[in-house]
């Protein structure tokens, strides 16, 4: 019994958010008493304009929704292109918050472009009407037109919030009687002078959509002189909660996140001896190491130029803190170099913490992990004229690189010293190899923190990346072989939006 | 204190990942107001570290200085360079700090003068370090570096016009070359780099992976 | 030789490689030698492409985006690419998507301009600066008008007989963009997928093998990469400048590059003949 309540009530849940999502995303005449086709009169400046030109037939169908997937900026207009259309015709679209207007020029077109087609991930790919129906994205996110000054800013909201407040005032006394209403008439007048006169300094009129107001768009089509009547129509813009467009990149993030989870708790569990594939640049480490301690020389570490919030930087930093601990054995002169502000302090930290963790505080020096400057080339001969003064018998490079590595490493291999480098800028990676003893390509880079320091925790998470590779492979050549037959479903559920 | 140096800093992290994990799928304009608020804080914070990188270059320096540490005077070179720099920056052609950058004055003069003919020339001692480093370094010493060293010569000479004069296909083979098993290794490369980078942020933001933090 | 001036050779002190480099670089520009330039596919697409925009008296639209760090590089081909269009009198659009990029623009296409009978407005126009990359080229292709109302000195576009009747970048015979970042990559996704006008591509040398997957979808029809194509279009418009000369030094030095690698390769291997030779005659002695 109790199972059979729990099962209606998850139900239910399940039917309220999908009615729920339907509703986000209808357009406005679902949810107000406004219809969905608003046939507009003609724009009363071109009545009078003489000789009035032989006006072109209307569009015919205009349909507006709220753009799926979006802030709540975006709306989509759409209509069947009429026969009679011609290349040197242009569709005008306008917009207004208010009925009555005024109407404002938002987006206009030539005639023979703005298909459905070019909005797949709206009408997907097989609709009928893809070739023969208009669509087009009207995305007014602020701020479109650039305000000149803060000013209009707040005049700008300020004028909003009062087309709200008369909005409300109007809808409550719609059902009251006339002598009620009166009341209020003065307030209401008030009001809309206070609007009219802000409307001016900073218009709200379809400058640009905001989520969850009321909007009316027309369609005018023009050849020259000639003009058609406009056909309106209302929507309100929503915002959505879900980007239903990633949803195969939040899939793919889900396998991967839960891969992960689920080989970290399985070895926690039973911690199993995990293989990890023998890297030479990381075995090295402790040979370089030496090497200088015999040598009487200092160790260089030389971070790559990209900031904390790059992977590789990351990854370098993980790296840094496992080699201070062998260096901390040996209690050999260790130097790194920092492009990043951000970087600095939080190497600094990080070696600290190593020395520390090793009972060798006292090897620490502030000194020893320093910043040389932040822009590239300034760095490149900085580090070089410090591995030219102090020839270290051994150099880390981790990190990402641009065109200074070269520079780097080439004046490192002249001055003799072991040279270990680490990245994931392809572009760079011909220098390193040629210059460097060893090199860690790519993805090793991440895999070195693990590889250091053989935590099983990380080992896991390296198993579940590399059965995520394998189903790479395996879509890959699935969907080559799939889209070689012709076949493209496969390629549209990959597709990105 | 533990609490300060490993869960505060970890649930940090857990936060702050999440939130920009879930930006890529929540277009929502509530959400995407809390996401533009985070990333104003990063640009505050990298502001405030600025000033710590210059502490620490200048206090390196003055150390130098002090000590006479051999080549102290390139330490001297650099205070000078600073505080030039400093000062025209301050002074901004007259305009003071307050106001916007101007785009003439001494600072203008040292970043057309000095700066840029400095890192240009840089970047075109680039051009002298590859001849060394392929004098030095490219040796056919296994297969592998053979059939490597092969293809860099065809691509070197079939991309300029002695190419075409030594044979009409070595341009073809230098293009095929580029096209081909280029791209591909270029595309398998990039896979494993986006999926390592997307694991080691998922490492970091479930708190697997915290060397960050100065510690396992 | 012997081993010892064997190893001597291996360890050149690399100021010696630097000092060929430097010679070469500059004596290349000073020897008189002629070099055969053959054009490649890419490049005959994109000269192939504007002869027949010439053919149907037709507009092209040339985007120069780069600034002065890559203008050595990537000028040489604009000014190849307009001196082509001015002389089949093919009307040009010019503009930039980068910032620092309209001054060179405008130095370019006015020098090039005086060369020929071409007058502004008629046939050629200057659009200059506007940011907005992608949404700029989703604009100009929505409403030509819209996102562009004004020629870079403010003049109506009205007024110029290229752009009088322009509504839409699908209308454009053959858009190309000199390119030295990722500007190239707005041209095709924003206007070439969505307006699908011809368009073709010219980059810096790094970013060449970038583009080869384009060029074999038929996203980008002709493709100029760095100075060697460039040179390769000023053969086929049979006006050699910069880039032509500029291929005298890249080929000395990329001759060069091959010479060192040969000869490091040399010594290297006769070296460890050498070694080898010396081990078994230890070996000899020993048995003896």
């Amino acid at each position: 019994m109790m199972r059979f309540r729990l099962k209606t009530i998850l139900s239910a849940i399940i039917a309220a958010s999908a009615l729920l999502a339907y509703a986000e995303n209808t357009a406005f005449s679902q949810d107000g008493p406004l219809p969905q086709l608003m046939p507009f009169p003609v724009n009363t400046h071109i009545e009078v304009e003489t000789p009035q030109p032989v006006p072109l037939p209307p569009i015919d169908r205009l349909e507006a929704m709220d753009a799926p997937d979006d802030a709540g900026n975006t709306v989509i207009l759409s209509w069947p292109a009429p026969r009679d259309e011609k290349q040197e015709q242009k569709y005008i679209i306008e917009a207004t918050s208010d009925v009555g207007g005024p109407w404002r020029q938002v987006a206009s077109f030539s005639a023979m472009t703005s298909f459905k087609a070019d909005l797949p991930r709206v009408f997907g790919w097989n609709a009928p009407d893809l070739k023969t129906s208009h669509a087009i994205e009207i995305n007014l996110a602020p701020p479109t037109r650039a305000f000149t000054d803060k000013l209009d800013e707040s005049n700008y909201k300020k004028n909003l919030k009062l087309k709200d407040t008369l909005k409300q005032i109007e809808d409550s006394i719609k059902d009251m009687a006339p002598a009620e209403k009166d009341a209020f008439a003065d307030q209401i007048a008030e009001l809309r002078q206070e609007i009219l006169e802000l409307e001016n300094k900073a218009p709200v009129t379809a400058t640009r959509l905001e989520p969850d107001h009321h909007y009316y768009f027309r369609v005018i089509r023009s050849e020259g002189e000639r003009r058609s009547p406009a056909i309106g129509v209302g929507v309100i813009p929503r915002g959505n909660w879900f980007d239903s467009g990633k949803l195969n990149n939040f899939a793919i993030a889900l396998v991967l996140a839960g891969l992960i989870i689920f080989y970290v708790y399985r070895t926690r569990k039973k911690p199993d001896n995990i293989f990890i594939r023998r890297i030479p640049g990381l075995e090295a480490v402790e040979d370089a190491i030496g090497r200088a301690t015999e040598m009487g020389k200092p160790i260089f570490f030389v971070h790559g130029l990209a900031d904390m919030s790059s992977i590789s930087t990351v990854a370098s930093v993980n790296i840094l803190g496992k080699i201070t601990e062998r260096v901390a054995e040996y209690g050999t002169s260790f130097k790194v170099t920092n492009k990043d502000p951000v970087v600095l302090a939080v190497s600094q930290e990080t070696v600290k913490e190593a020395y520390l963790r090793m009972g060798r505080p006292d090897l620490y020096r502030d000194d020893d992990v320093f910043f040389v400057s932040q822009d590239q080339f300034s760095y490149a001969t900085g580090v070089e004229g410090m591995i030219l003064r102090e020839k270290p018998a051994s150099i880390f490079y981790f990190g990402y690189y641009f065109a200074e590595a070269l520079l780097l490493t080439e004046t490192g291999a002249h001055m003799g010293a072991i040279q270990i480098s680490g990245t994931d800028s392809y572009t760079q990676l011909p220098f390193f190899i040629t210059t460097c003893d060893y090199t860690l390509m790519g993805e090793e880079l991440y895999a070195a923190s693990a590889y250091l320091s053989r935590d099983p925790k990380l080992l896991a998470s390296l198993k579940a990346q590399d059965l995520m590779k394998g189903l790479i492979i395996v879509f890959i050549i699935v969907g080559v072989i799939l889209s070689t037959a012709g076949v493209d479903w496969m390629t549209h559920i990959m597709e990105s939006f | 204190m533990l609490f300060f140096k490993r869960q505060l800093p970890l649930a940090i992290a857990f936060f702050f990942g999440m939130v920009g994990f879930f930006a890529q799928y929540i277009p929502h304009h509530s959400f995407e107001a809390l996401y533009n608020e985070l990333i104003s804080w990063v640009r505050l914070l990298y502001a405030f570290a600025l000033i710590l990188g210059t502490y620490s270059l200048l206090r390196l320096h003055s150390k130098r200085i002090e000590r006479k540490a051999p080549g102290f005077g390139y330490s001297l070179v650099l205070w000078a360079g600073f505080i030039a720099t400093f000062a025209a920056g301050m002074y901004n052609d007259g305009r003071g700090f307050l106001a916007g950058q101007s785009d003439s004055g001494m600072l203008m003069w040292i970043y057309d003068y000095v700066f840029k003919p400095a890192g240009a020339t840089m970047f075109s001692v680039l051009a002298f370090f590859i001849a060394s480093a392929a004098y030095r370094t490219f040796r056919a010493r296994t297969t592998a570096a053979g059939m490597l060293l092969a293809s860099a010569i065809i691509v070197m000479i079939g991309r300029i016009p002695i190419g075409d004069m030594i044979s009409e296909h070595l341009p073809i083979l230098a293009s095929w070359l580029m096209e081909v098993p280029n791209a591909a290794v270029k595309r398998g490369i990039f896979l494993g780099v986006a999926l390592g980078v997307v694991a080691t942020s998922l490492r970091i933001i479930f708190g697997i992976e915290r060397a960050y933090l100065g510690g396992d | 030789m012997r081993r010892s001036t064997l190893k001597k050779l291996l360890d050149l002190d690399r100021r010696w490689i630097f000092l060929t480099v430097l010679i070469c670089a500059i004596g290349a520009r000073f020897v008189d030698f002629e070099l055969p330039v053959y054009p490649k596919a890419g490049v005959r697409a994109m000269y192939d492409k504007i002869e027949e925009v010439a053919a149907k008296n037709g507009t092209i639209i040339v985007s120069m985006d780069y600034d002065p760090s890559s203008k050595p590089e990537l000028e040489p081909l604009s000014r190849a690419l307009l001196r082509h269009a001015f002389s089949r009198k093919v009307k040009v659009i010019a503009m930039t998507h980068n910032p620092n990029g309209q001054r060179l623009a405008q130095t370019v296409l006015e020098e090039t301009a005086s060369e020929f009978d071409v007058k502004y407005g008629d046939d050629y126009v200057l659009l200059g600066y506007k940011a907005g990359s992608g949404t700029l080229v989703i604009n100009m292709g929505q409403d030509f008008r819209d996102a562009f109302s004004k020629d870079h000195a403010g003049k109506d576009l009205a007024s110029f007989a290229v752009t009088r009747e322009l509504t839409s970048i699908a209308q454009i015979d053959y858009v190309i963009s000199v390119s030295a970042s990722a500007y190239w990559e707005s041209w095709m996704i924003y206007g070439h997928d969505r307006y699908g006008f011809p368009y073709g591509v010219g980059v810096t040398g790094v970013i060449a093998p970038d583009i080869f997957p384009f060029l074999q979808t038929g996203q980008v029809t002709g493709l100029v990469g760095g100075l060697a194509g460039a040179a390769e279009y000023e053969t086929l418009i049979k006006k050699p400048g910069m880039a032509v000369t500029g291929m005298k030094p890249q080929s000395a030095i990329h001759m060069l590059l091959v010479l060192f690698v040969l000869f490091g390769n040399f010594v290297f291997f006769y070296d460890l003949v050498l070694k080898r030779r010396q081990e078994k005659g230890h070996r000899e002695e020993r048995r003896t």
